[in-house]
């Protein structure tokens, strides 16, 4: 029987097993100025902290959570869905926490914080002191002073609106929730044009020729179908439209340093020179069972950067292949990688 | 089993303070008493239904003790159980959705149970705790792992078992309870109770609201650290009525209408934009016709419940997401009894009709399906050696027009060693039917998708001594579980979510329940010292670059445990109590997590009566540490707020002797007692 309750007693003292995980290393690494990658990692929808990594594409060393590495532990907020420089800041559009964070492009450090918007999405400067802000939810698109870094009026435009483009003193917006993407006169802020480019367009570039690419994801469920657009900027005609298949829903335009190439995702990385008059049949980078998110084209070297957000719920990992679409390296970034900026 | 459990648990390294003083405290009392020899036991909370005494003595289970459950009367069940069970409770902030996570299982695979009946949400599949009151029920247990040939679909990682239980020749009586609190908290119950010889009505009101405006500490934010909630507020309110009727000596009717409406605001505790509305409104009927004479027993239940929820997000373009439910249960359940053989069995019609209108300013839709199915169950159970010796087997096989669902059994076997020790081994295998959003989702829903298999062993040992007025229990378990065909939503490449079964868990661990009560003429006092280890770990690899294999599934604590006291001495009550919390990830790759958290709760009450008028007064303090913490990342909870209270009752009891009060309590609980 005593022995009985010594097993009682000893089973009833809990257990407490180390719990506590293991702290990921920080990397102490001097990475050039003149040769860094920032890599924008978005964190999780309502759960977690966007951050942004450093990547030294020489020594392959990252630096995690860079900004608030420059910032005391000063977190950016929740969802880090771009990244843009002008006038040697980087603005930091993060989304679910409504607010855009001004750093010094030089060293991160925070400079101001400009805030009152909806949600938004990215940051397109127009002149030195002002730019416009696309919105996923309000039906307007912000106009932000920066230099008193606020809000000093909005162009009414339908909610949805995503990445845009400055040409000729004109804004070309794409927009999610319709057809169209929209132009939009720089010097008076309104609304002046807008163009068909099928549904859910969310991503545009102009190339060496100064025409402008918008490619919209199309919706699957209501059979429309996605398309890449090119666009006149002066007429505003679409010169070129290219039409994808049913079940495709491509996204993440981007192009090279010489602008003659365009890229984007569609289950695998894709290459189409801009004089292309059919879309590419093959990808050059297949994604087998992985999960391409992010995607970019280092201007230094026409590298490719690819992230693959994996479930979404872990770090991402980015992959770095050749022009060719041969593979070349690998890295550990945070959560939803989202997008690259290279220095 | 044992040893391997002791090897785990004698590999310890106790940090925590004040788990180390109760264990002390234990083994201080128990050297203390161990000459005294048995005299006194008091008695548990037992089982509602025959139907759960053939599955249950084989698995670890869990009543809520119903002094416990009185004071939480104020409180929801999300609230009694995050505190009072080692169930790990997912609560999004404070009053909001809170949903379960038992042995490591996710929130589909807990089935809810009402007076036998599965209340599963077909729809989301999933219960949300935060909207069910407490004091509507006067038994509220927990079973532990799989269930689902005692409860169909969803029992995984365990069940929640509601029920009402009235008795005849009661006599009246009310009850009018009421309370304020922190963050602008009021709240009011009250029932009336009238049994009579052959009917019974019990009559159970209540309404909460709150602004519930609590202030919390930003992490996240360096410079502004003191934030209030904002746009939190709610107010909840409902109905349960019973009614019981004797016909003759073997046969009872019961009807119960419960009608519940929660309206609440969804806070978003990072932006400043607050849009987010919840109406739950739920209107459930039972019917049971309950038939016993002599060996046989045999109970038609009827279920009708309608379940509206209606969700908006003005800012999120326009969302507006209204659903319907409405099931209906049809079931007969028949026991006979021969010797030592008991036999089970019955069958079960369930049919879901469910209606979702689903719009925002890019998609309107609007989507009804309709889901039967019929399940044929039967259960025997044998006793051996004067009960020694019990031997269960139960088989469960569902047929639906919709989906294909698998046959399912449980095989148990309890042996009494000795007369206060027992061994007990379960092996069985459940399973969770899609929810019909997993089916039919816009877009992404997967018409194609099977039931999640689970295939659970578990063993344990119990120990159960009475010395004088000591009465100590133990149960310590080793689980061990394979989940196949879990299903979980992946990106898809029309650029939308969809479900799939390609999903593998395995879930094991070890779970401890210590109590020890002393009971004598005006003390009672109780301590006790739950505890339980969960990995619960994904086992497949979806992705080249997937690192979450073999990894704890995100939200899943490995550790959780509670300890505390419960103390009353006359008219005087004390619940002092700890429930603590470990690690959990937030990502799939074991990098992110949150932090542990050990909340204590301190419930206070002193009674009075005057002839046939009781009053008591009752005090909590929840959060007593005033802990920062979350449960759900970025979902702050509240620090250290309060509630006080009065409760008056008035009764007229049939019985002749008027029992001392503290008498009275312990003898609420001792419903029920199996009478075969």
């Amino acid at each position: 029987m005593k022995a009985l309750y010594f097993i009682i007693i000893a089973l009833a003292l809990v257990s407490c097993i180390k719990d506590k995980p293991q702290e990921p290393q920080k990397t102490v690494a001097n990475i050039a100025y003149d040769d860094k990658v920032l890599v924008i990692n978005e964190g999780n929808f309502g759960w977690g902290v966007g951050y942004i990594s450093l990547y030294d594409p020489t020594s392959g060393a990252v630096i995690e959570k860079y900004d608030q590495q420059q910032n005391s532990g000063n977190t950016l907020g929740n969802v880090c869905q771009s990244i843009t420089k002008h006038n040697s800041n980087y603005y930091i559009v993060v989304n679910n926490s409504n607010k855009i964070v001004v750093v010094n492009s030089s060293d991160f450090v925070q400079k101001n914080t400009i805030t009152g918007f909806n949600s938004p999405r990215y940051l397109l400067p127009i002149t030195y002191n002002k730019a416009y802000v696309s919105d996923l939810y309000a039906n307007s698109i912000q106009i932000v002073d920066l230099n008193t870094n606020s809000i000093s009026g909005s162009i009414p435009c339908i909610a949805g609106t995503e990445e845009m483009a400055l040409i000729y003193n004109k804004a070309f917006v794409t927009c999610t929730n319709s057809n169209y993407c929209y132009v939009i006169n720089t010097i008076t802020d309104v609304i002046t044009d807008s163009v068909y480019v099928g549904k859910s367009a969310s991503s545009i570039i102009i190339d060496k020729y100064s025409k402008i690419w918008v490619l919209s994801s199309g919706n699957t469920t209501s059979a429309q179908l996605a398309k890449l657009s090119r666009i006149n900027p002066i007429t505003l005609q679409v010169e070129q439209a290219y039409t994808f298949n049913s079940n495709e829903s491509p996204f993440r335009l981007c192009t090279n340093k010489t602008k003659d190439t365009l890229y984007f995702l569609n289950k695998g990385v894709f290459q189409m020179p801009i004089t292309s008059s059919n879309l590419p049949n093959n990808a050059i980078i297949s994604q087998g069972s992985k999960n391409y998110y992010a995607l970019s084209v280092n201007p230094k070297d026409y590298s490719i950067y690819v992230a693959d957000a994996i479930d979404y719920v872990q770090r991402s990992k980015v992959e770095i292949y050749k022009p060719n679409g041969s593979y070349i390296t690998n890295f550990t970034a945070g959560i939803i990688t989202n997008g690259f900026m290279f220095e | 089993m044992l040893s391997n459990y002791l090897n785990i648990k004698l590999a310890c390294n106790c940090k925590n303070t004040v788990f180390t003083l109760l264990s002390f405290i234990f083994s201080i009392t128990l050297l203390a008493q161990k000459k005294d020899t048995l005299s006194y036991q008091l008695q548990e909370v037992t089982i509602s239904s025959d139907k759960q005494t053939l599955f249950e003595p084989f698995k670890k289970k869990q009543a809520i003790d119903s002094l416990v459950l009185k004071n939480y009367a104020t409180s929801t069940l999300s609230d009694l159980l995050a505190n009072q069970s080692t169930i790990h409770i997912k609560a999004y902030g404070n009053a909001n959705i809170a949903t379960t996570s038992i042995r490591g299982g996710n929130a589909n695979q807990t089935a809810l149970l009402w007076n036998g009946l599965n209340i599963q949400n077909a729809m989301l599949g999933q219960p949300d705790l935060s909207i069910i009151p407490s004091s509507l029920f006067n038994q509220v247990s927990l079973e532990y792992g799989g269930g689902s040939t005692m409860w169909g679909s969803g029992a995984i990682g365990g069940s929640i078992l509601l029920s009402n239980t009235l008795k005849f020749n009661e006599g009246f009586k009310t009850n009018l309870r009421m309370s304020v609190g922190s963050f602008e908290t009021k709240r009011i119950n009250s029932s009336v109770l009238l049994s009579y010889k052959k009917i019974i009505s019990n009559t159970n009101v209540f309404y909460n609201t709150s602004e519930n405006n609590y202030k919390y500490i930003d992490t996240t934010s360096k410079e502004n650290k003191n934030k209030q909630t904002k746009h939190a507020s709610y107010s909840h309110k409902g109905l349960m009525q019973e009614l019981s009727f004797l016909i003759n000596s073997h046969q009872t009717i019961h009807v119960r209408l419960w009608y519940n409406y929660l309206n609440r605001n969804i806070p978003d505790y990072l932006g400043t934009n607050q849009t987010k509305n919840q109406v739950d409104e739920n209107l459930k009927s039972n019917l049971e016709w309950n038939y016993h004479k002599r060996r046989l027993q045999s109970i038609i239940r009827l279920g009708f419940f309608n379940d509206w929820l209606n969700y908006k997000d003005s800012l999120a373009q326009n969302l507006s997401s209204k659903s319907t439910i409405k099931t209906l249960i049809a079931e007969n359940d028949n026991i006979y009894k021969l010797n030592i053989h008991r036999f089970n069995i019955g069958i079960n019609y369930t049919g879901y009709k469910t209606d979702l209108q689903f719009n925002n300013l890019d998609t309107n839709y609007s989507n009804n399906h309709t889901l039967h199915k019929l399940a044929l169950f039967a259960a025997y159970q044998l006793n051996l050696f004067d009960s020694k010796l019990q031997y269960h087997l139960s088989v469960r096989k569902e047929f639906s027009n919709q989906l294909a669902i698998p046959f399912t059994g449980s095989s148990g076997l309890k042996y009494q060693l000795i007369k206060p020790l027992s061994l007990k081994i379960n092996a069985n295998k459940s399973f969770r039917q899609p929810t019909l959003n997993d089916l039919y989702w816009q877009p992404g829903g997967n018409p194609n998708l099977k039931s999640e298999d689970s295939y659970e062993l578990e063993g344990g040992i119990e120990f159960n001594h009475s010395i004088k007025k000591l009465t100590l229990k133990f149960e310590a378990t080793y689980f061990n579980r394979h989940v196949k065909n879990q299903i979980i939503w992946l990106p898809s490449s029309g650029g939308y979510w969809t479900p799939r079964n390609i999903a593998e868990v395995y879930g094991r661990g070890t779970e401890t329940s210590t109590e020890l009560a002393y009971h004598h003429k005006d003390i009672y006092i109780k301590l006790y010292l739950n505890t339980s280890y969960v990995l619960s770990t994904n086992q497949v690899k979806m992705n080249e670059n997937d690192n979450s294999v073999g990894r704890q599934l995100i939200y899943t604590p490995r550790y959780s445990g509670l300890g505390g006291i419960s103390f009353y001495y006359k008219n005087f009550g004390l619940l002092f109590n700890n429930h603590y919390t470990g690690y959990q990830f937030t990502s799939t790759d074991n990098t992110t997590w949150i932090n542990p958290y050990l909340i204590g709760n301190l419930k206070l009450s002193y009674r009075y009566a005057f002839s046939t008028v009781e009053t008591e007064l009752f005090a909590h303090v929840n959060n007593l540490y005033n802990k920062n913490y979350v449960v759900v990342a970025n979902m702050p909870m509240p620090l250290r707020n309060y509630e006080a209270g009065l409760r008056i009752s008035y009764s007229k009891r049939k019985k002749t002797k008027q029992p001392t009060s503290i008498n009275e309590l312990i003898q609420s609980t001792n419903k029920l007692i199996n009478k075969s």
